[in-house]
């Protein structure tokens, strides 16, 4: 029990540092573009209102007119999208019509991995 | 019961009484002193979990920085689209010649508190924390964008105040600290009294025009809403600013913890409340 307990404090000290942290230890621009929109839609079903079936969710559904997000998900789904890929997004440089589709969020935030 | 109108005219007269100077409120220390808590320490998004206890009394002061950064960034971000709707409504229908005579100063004293965030963080942080909120726009059935507006009013001030009261007569954090929570509340005290009671009337004007599933629809995304709305005390540039790895990961430990949960939800009682008495909520909302 003890041991456990030990062995937990030194797992969530992890946590805890006080060196910089830069860049962000979850970077993944290596991440194969299949890879990204299959986590990208994973995150959708999850999280849509409206569950949609996995066979519903293309690429190209527009996720906004269809009601799968709306502006109370987008700050949620921006940090994730900042997990998956390693760096913060401004979002004053973003324009909404980059939430249509999963193509355009690949697009719009994963440029690099296109 | 005192109208709204009424209300604004008593309102317009604390206003011009306690008028102050933004540039003259305050004396800014050339720095913060790290010896001392910035947030106080029960009211940090960690406090109450296990990460918070592994951390030493050196770390927890450093993130209380960044919490301070975050709760005055957070206002000042939701003060931005608050001052822009409050114009918006000056010498329009949507509000009489006493509310807008009051709005002047509500605008004005939101304005002031923007100034005070804005140099408080330029100075001790360096930064404003950007808002990852992004309008998609929305269809509004009627009525409900002017009910919406009021409440959203209502959420920023409401969790705001409940920060702040608790700050302002507190000696162990930074002075200045304690000093701007302060000086918000004062203008704030007004703010909310015109807030509750306005929307107290736009609800009772409203709501029996609503039809069911309107009603149920509006009652959905408020208590969505306000979950958004904590979510973001759990800001993970903050986490990372105070040197805590996997930030997105103590985030999401952080919300999912029932000691964070406790805490969002004795915060919002009196908020929900509202909601719930005005019928603007069917159900408390899951913290």
């Amino acid at each position: 029990m003890l041991l456990n307990r030990i062995a937990s404090l030194a797992s969530e000290s992890k946590w805890v540092s006080l060196a910089p942290v830069e860049p962000l230890p979850e970077t993944r621009h290596d991440m194969e573009p299949i890879e990204i929109r299959a986590q990208l839609r994973d995150w959708i079903v999850e999280h849509a209102k409206a569950k949609p079936g996995a066979a519903d969710l293309n690429d190209q559904t527009p996720l906004l007119e269809t009601g799968l997000l709306s502006s109370l998900d987008i700050v949620e789904f921006v940090l994730f999208i900042e997990e998956l890929r390693g760096e913060e997004v401004d979002t004053d440089e973003i324009e909404p019509e980059v939430f249509t589709s999963i193509d355009t969020l690949v697009e719009g935030f994963f440029a690099n991995a296109a | 019961m005192e109208s709204s109108d009424e209300l604004a005219v008593r309102l317009t007269n604390l206003s011009r009484e306690q008028f102050w100077n933004v540039y003259e409120e305050f004396e800014w220390p050339e720095a913060l002193d790290p010896e001392r808590y910035q947030m106080q320490a029960e009211l940090c998004s960690l406090y109450g979990t296990e990460l918070w206890e592994d951390m030493t009394e050196e770390q927890r002061k450093r993130l209380s920085l960044y919490e301070i950064g975050n709760f005055f960034s957070l206002t000042l971000q939701g003060e931005r689209p608050l001052v822009a709707g409050l114009s918006d409504r000056l010498y329009s229908k949507k509000v009489s010649s006493e509310a807008t005579e009051y709005l002047h100063h509500f605008i004005d004293e939101e304005n002031k508190h923007m100034i005070m965030f804005g140099i408080f963080l330029n100075k001790y942080l360096g930064k404003v924390y950007p808002e990852k909120k992004i309008s998609l726009g929305r269809e509004y059935g009627k009525g409900e964008e002017e009910v919406a507006f009021f409440c959203k009013v209502l959420v920023v001030e409401e969790l705001g105040d409940y920060y702040n009261v608790k700050m302002m007569l507190d000696d162990s954090i930074e002075p200045i600290v304690k000093r701007i929570n302060w000086v918000h509340h004062r203008d704030e005290s007004r703010h909310l009294g015109f807030g509750r009671r306005h929307l107290t009337e736009l609800a009772e004007h409203w709501l029996p025009q609503w039809s069911d599933e309107t009603k149920k629809g509006f009652s959905d995304w408020l208590g969505q809403y306000v979950r958004s709305s904590w979510a973001d005390f759990y800001n993970p540039t903050m986490y990372k600013d105070a040197g805590l790895e996997k930030p997105y990961d103590v985030r999401k430990m952080a919300l999912a913890h029932p000691a964070t949960a406790e805490h969002r939800a004795k915060a919002s009682k009196k908020l929900l409340n509202i909601f719930l008495r005005l019928g603007l909520l069917e159900a408390l909302p899951a913290m």
